[in-house]
């Protein structure tokens, strides 16, 4: 593993200072499910200098309800959020992404900050340098996207343009559906706003704080599912989160988010538009799952995605 | 009571075999404390990393060493250009092959020095598989070469005697008996199933984060020792002894935690261009320093074992299901070298599997190079391959026959005394059946009539999920003959140990031997240890496969034979009158008794002070109170019993699912699995291995396939992340151990079971999912987009 500084933040502010001080070459850490994954494939050339362990900041671990909003801090483990009893009761799609992420292992260690920022897992993003050398990709500042050209079973089928990786965090899905914003040390973000194509916006001296959901009305009804090849542990082919208000027997108001199709969550408003003022039928949900998926154009190998994203839009509609 | 001097080869009754015991190794290996190769820290010790090509095929034509050398730290730089005998040649053949090593005081330290290597290449034309290789115009991997392929050869039998056994054995490109044309003539119903596919990747390499030789001793005493993870340490010894020219006597071999894993099994059969051996080896020998050349996660998982199958089989019947003949036409990717294909093929079809009716198998067998990394078979040399394409096919057939695919295994399985070729001698016979037993077991668990429900049910099976039932058998080969050592010891206190070298694998592993031990001395399990893991201790074979279960079986009953032979001589002598004859006496963990009377224990303190009571040359008797110095030792070397035909696994799984036909996702998968072992010395060590079985067969089958790059042939499954072995949560698992007794390869009646485990599962759950959806899945893995083509839906 190559060498870098570890420098323990007592406060948030000490946190982005280290962060500046570096001029983004620092990297984070707080679980290091992934950070040390990064560091270990030597992922991109001299990066991080330096960890900032944000671990040692108090305050940052904690679910409440404060009014109509839940607040999760950054550092909130992804199986305290999994088992908590306000997040089943009121928001279990959030609930259930956070529980299908990796494994218990993993869950007890990773937080919903890391989750969120986590790199993607394209595998030729991630090839590690030392076989044979590093695939310069765009992402990483060069040139080319490998995907469309290689192997690109599990890349993304809308979004791409330059980088076809797609977001691999289960719980940005759940959040994207109950439309959720994300605090940092400068800002609050709309979830919709929170990923770029080639990863999040944070800027390089910025820190994901907190995380926001708001409270879905009465009448909501929240659905996750998440395919992938075990149940036990992997990333997901094609998920789906969302959240559909229904009032006097019609949609009022829906989010349905995709997850494994994109670079960041995509958030299926054709699907949106065909229910909304709506009575939910199979039919209609069948139409809405087409609708989803028109905008999709994939590459050579990941064509399924857009059978298995059309079925769950209309199994998240229908449920 | 039994007479322990005869073995009763299973029947029992056994106060410790059979019964459930924990392996003495296990809190070691779950808590941590456990030494691997890769955990031992040796004075002085220097670190060796490799440099990986990042081209397909190529050849080195230079390298720019200098920077590397003048980094601070950096001991030693090796290439071909310095080290061919570790090299080999210039030119690469997969990506991700070695081409350099640095030696440094540390692993940073040879990291960065690697980074500083100035490689010129030569790109030459490759091609990423099996089946891009075969292809007209496809560059040719191996020198000297016109095709990718080659057929290889094996034995074509004749001269059938009245038992049904072939008498004579001849070598030649087609593999069988008899004349499949006239077979084909003589059936009712002719099966034919092309290019079925099947492939294993079994991750990590052979040798766990790499190992270390210490070659640091005085010219007078040229001692070399390796630390590696290996289950033959013997067998290994001399492969590590030829890299250095070493004496097979100075060479020692360390490994005290080893299981599944073969520490040598690169240096030979496994991969000619294996180098991490080699380049630990002679750093060691150059620097004269202890070095180890370590892997990280990523070298594992690129080096990790990979292996294709392809097939086309052609199967004639009769009406009423039984088999007549048998044509196959087999492909084994063999990578970068010209490997052979042996076992992939002959051991699931008339050959062995199903040697019952068929006296017609033609056979042709053959492999295919490719610039891919091929470690070996694994799995008994392919069978896991071969039993896929094979049981796919006869459920094709039982379709084709309108026959339960039960009840055709059952007709056809394997038959005691029918033909074993794979012996490759004339006239060799099948020693022991039980795949009717395994089939009735499973069958009944899953209520297999109910659920199958019959050919035509498929088509009435309708709504978006659907449930599916299949089923498959295993049959596999046991491993070879040659002999094996181990040393008895008991003490005062009632204690006793056995010292050995055997690996941690088969149904005779450290526990197994520990409980035959305690059974022969009456003594409990858990006052026996096991000294293993060096070639300072006695020999043992390497256990490929149950090897060691008859091997190791006798080994262990004789050595602990002698020792309760002196045991009870010397407690004889405390009993007035001494009994003339040493069956009239028994021991216990109280001490040495009569038969007749076994309130009547002579304490094991007395029975081995008698040890030190005896009358010198002189004549002048002694005695010295000293009884708890002393231990009384058995030693036996044996092989298995002189003309015994060593029996195969025989097994049979039936998996269940649920299937999902508009995301092609599978889910609710249960296994049944069932393995006729003869007597099961310790039952929880087969249910492991059935349950590893079915969770590594099934995960290869559903979701692992070994993936490179098309534009750059490297590997793109460089991590664990794309290894899929299903976990309990996965897959539930019900196991069937299924007693058959009276096989006389193991002093307990026991036989194989180990190394075929994942045989069946692939199969099986190919021929579930057509129960379930009417589709045909005879290429592996069965992946979500594969089901939704297959369905129509992509």
């Amino acid at each position: 593993m190559k060498e870098f500084i570890h420098r323990n933040a007592k406060t948030v502010a000490e946190a982005v200072a280290i962060l500046g001080e570096y001029k983004g070459q620092a990297a984070v850490i707080a679980g290091g499910t992934d950070i040390l994954s990064v560091i270990k494939s030597d992922l991109i050339a001299g990066f991080p200098q330096a960890l900032v362990n944000i671990k040692t900041i108090p305050g940052l671990d904690y679910i409440k309800e404060e009014g109509d909003i839940l607040k999760i801090g950054t550092l909130t483990t992804l199986a305290d959020i999994a088992s908590n009893a306000t997040v089943k009761g009121s928001y279990p799609a959030l609930g259930q992404a956070a529980f299908r992420v990796a494994a218990a292992t993993l869950r007890s260690m990773g937080t919903i900050g890391g989750n969120l920022c986590q790199r993607t897992r394209c595998w030729y993003y991630r090839y590690p340098d030392e076989m044979g050398g590093r695939y310069n990709c765009f992402r990483k500042g060069g040139t080319l996207c490998y995907a469309p050209s290689g192997d690109n079973r599990y890349h993304a089928v809308v979004g791409g343009q330059v980088c076809f990786a797609i977001v691999p965090a289960d719980t940005a899905l759940a959040l994207s559906a109950l439309n959720a914003t994300i605090v940092t040390n400068k800002r609050s973000i709309s979830i919709d706003n929170f990923y770029i194509v080639l990863g999040t916006a944070l800027a390089p001296d910025e820190i994901v704080t907190e995380i926001q959901v708001p409270k879905p009305k009465a009448g909501t009804k929240q659905y996750f599912y998440k395919q992938a090849f075990r149940r036990t542990i992997d990333w997901a082919l094609v998920e789906v989160g969302s959240a559909i208000t229904i009032e006097g027997g019609v949609v009022t108001s829906s989010r349905i988010s995709l997850g494994g199709v994109a670079p960041m969550p995509f958030l299926a408003t054709g699907a949106s538009d065909v229910i909304k003022g709506k009575a939910i039928t199979e039919a209609l949900a069948v139409t809405a799952g087409e609708a989803a998926i028109s905008t999709m154009i994939p590459l050579s190998m990941n064509k399924y995605k857009l059978q298995i994203s059309k079925t769950l839009v209309k199994r998240a509609i229908l449920a | 009571m039994v007479d322990l001097y005869v073995p009763t080869f299973g029947v029992g009754p056994y106060k410790v075999i059979g019964t459930r015991k924990p392996s003495p190794t296990a809190a070691d290996r779950v808590t941590g404390k456990a030494m691997y190769a890769a955990d031992f820290r040796l004075p002085g010790m220097l670190f060796a990393r490799s440099l990986h090509c990042p081209h397909a095929h190529a050849k080195v034509l230079s390298m720019d060493t200098s920077a590397a050398e003048a980094l601070p730290g950096v001991k030693l730089v090796m290439n071909y250009f310095n080290f061919p005998k570790v090299f080999i040649e210039p030119e690469i053949y997969h990506a991700g092959e070695e081409v350099a090593a640095v030696v440094a005081v540390d692993i940073d330290t040879a990291d960065k020095a690697l980074l500083l290597i100035k490689v010129e290449y030569e790109k030459l034309p490759w091609v990423g598989d099996m089946i891009e290789a075969q292809k007209p115009g496809a560059p040719m991997v191996l020198k000297d070469t016109k095709s990718n392929m080659r057929i290889t050869t094996g034995g074509f039998f004749s001269e059938l005697n009245a038992a049904g056994l072939w008498g004579k054995r001849v070598t030649q490109e087609i593999r069988g008996f008899g004349d499949v044309e006239v077979g084909f003539k003589e059936s009712d119903v002719i099966v034919e199933v092309k290019d079925i596919r099947h492939a294993m990747t079994k991750g990590p390499a052979a040798h766990g984060l790499g190992l270390t030789t210490d070659y640091t001793r005085s010219e007078a005493n040229k001692l070399v020792t390796f630390y590696t993870d290996s289950k033959g340490l013997y067998a290994d010894r001399n492969k590590f002894a030829a890299i250095l020219g070493t004496p097979i006597g100075k060479a020692r071999l360390i490994s005290p935690y080893a299981s599944g894993l073969w520490g040598g099994v690169m240096l030979g059969v496994g991969n000619r261009r294996e180098r991490s051996g080699p380049i630990s080896a002679w750093a060691s020998y150059t620097l004269g320093k202890p070095v180890w050349h370590h892997f990280n996660m990523h070298e594992e998982e690129v080096r990790s074992c990979y292996k294709c199958i392809q097939a086309n089989i052609k199967i004639g019947f009769k009406s009423d299901g039984k088999m007549v003949a048998w044509e196959g036409y087999y492909l084994d990717e063999s990578g970068n070298q010209d490997g052979s294909a042996e076992g992939s093929c002959e051991r699931s079809t008339p050959m062995l599997a199903y040697n019952r009716h068929a006296r017609h198998c033609k056979l042709t067998a053959g492999r295919v190079a490719s610039n891919r990394l091929i470690v070996g078979d694994y799995v008994g040399y392919g069978t896991l391959h071969g039993q896929f394409c094979a049981e796919v096919a006869m459920d094709y057939a039982a379709e084709a026959l309108k026959i339960d695919p039960v009840e055709l295994r059952k007709i056809n399985c394997m038959q005691k005394g029918g033909f074993d070729a794979h012996w490759n001698t004339a006239l060799a016979e099948c020693s022991a059946e039980g795949h009717r037993e395994c089939l009735d077991a499973v069958s009944a668990t899953t209520n297999w009539k109910t659920k199958w429900g019959g050919w035509d049910s498929i088509k009435g099976k309708t709504g978006v999920i659907r449930h599916g039932i299949g089923v498959a058998i295993k049959t596999h080969t046991g491993g070879g003959w040659a002999g094996t050592a181990m040393l008895c010891k008991m003490f005062p206190d009632g204690s006793f140990e056995l010292v050995t070298s055997l690996g941690d694998s088969g149904q005779n592993r450290p526990q197994g031997e520990l409980m035959a031990a305690a059974e022969v001395l009456g003594l409990p399990y858990e006052r026996g240890t096991i000294m293993r893991g060096s070639t300072d201790h006695p020999y043992s074979i390497m256990l490929g496969g149950s090897t060691g279960t008859w091997n190791h079986g006798f080994a262990t009953w004789e050595a602990a034979m002698n020792v309760r032979k002196q045991v009870l001589g010397l407690g004889a002598e405390l009993f007035t009158p001494v009994p003339t004859d040493l069956n009239l006496l028994d021991m216990d963990q109280g001490g040495v008794f009569l038969k007749s009377d076994p309130t009547n224990k002579k304490t094991y303190t007395n029975v081995f002070a008698r040890l030190a009571s005896r009358v010198d040359a002189n004549g002048k008797g002694t005695f010295e109170n000293r009884a708890g110095s002393f231990e009384v030792a058995g030693y036996a070397y044996r092989r298995a019993p002189e003309g015994l035909i060593i029996p195969r696994e025989k097994g049979a799984a039936i998996w269940e699912l649920d299937l999902d036909t508009e995301t092609g996702e599978i889910t609710n998968l249960q296994c049944s699995t069932s393995d006729n072992m003869g007597r099961a010395v310790n039952p929880p060590v087969i249910e492991n291995q059935q349950t590893q079985g079915a969770h590594h067969g099934g995960g290869w089958a559903l979701w692992t396939d070994k993936t490179w790059d098309p534009t750059t042939g490297r590997d793109l499954t460089y991590n664990w992340i794309y290894e899929y072995p299903a976990t309990h949560m996965d897959v539930a698992v019900k196991m069937h151990i299924v007693e058959i007794f009276g096989d006389k390869s193991n002093p307990w009646g026991a036989t194989a079971a180990s190394e075929g485990q994942p045989n069946p599962h692939g199969a099986a759950i190919s021929n579930a999912i057509y129960n379930a959806a009417g589709i045909r899945m005879k290429q592996s893995p069965f992946t979500p987009w594969k089901i939704l083509e297959a369905l129509g839906k992509v």
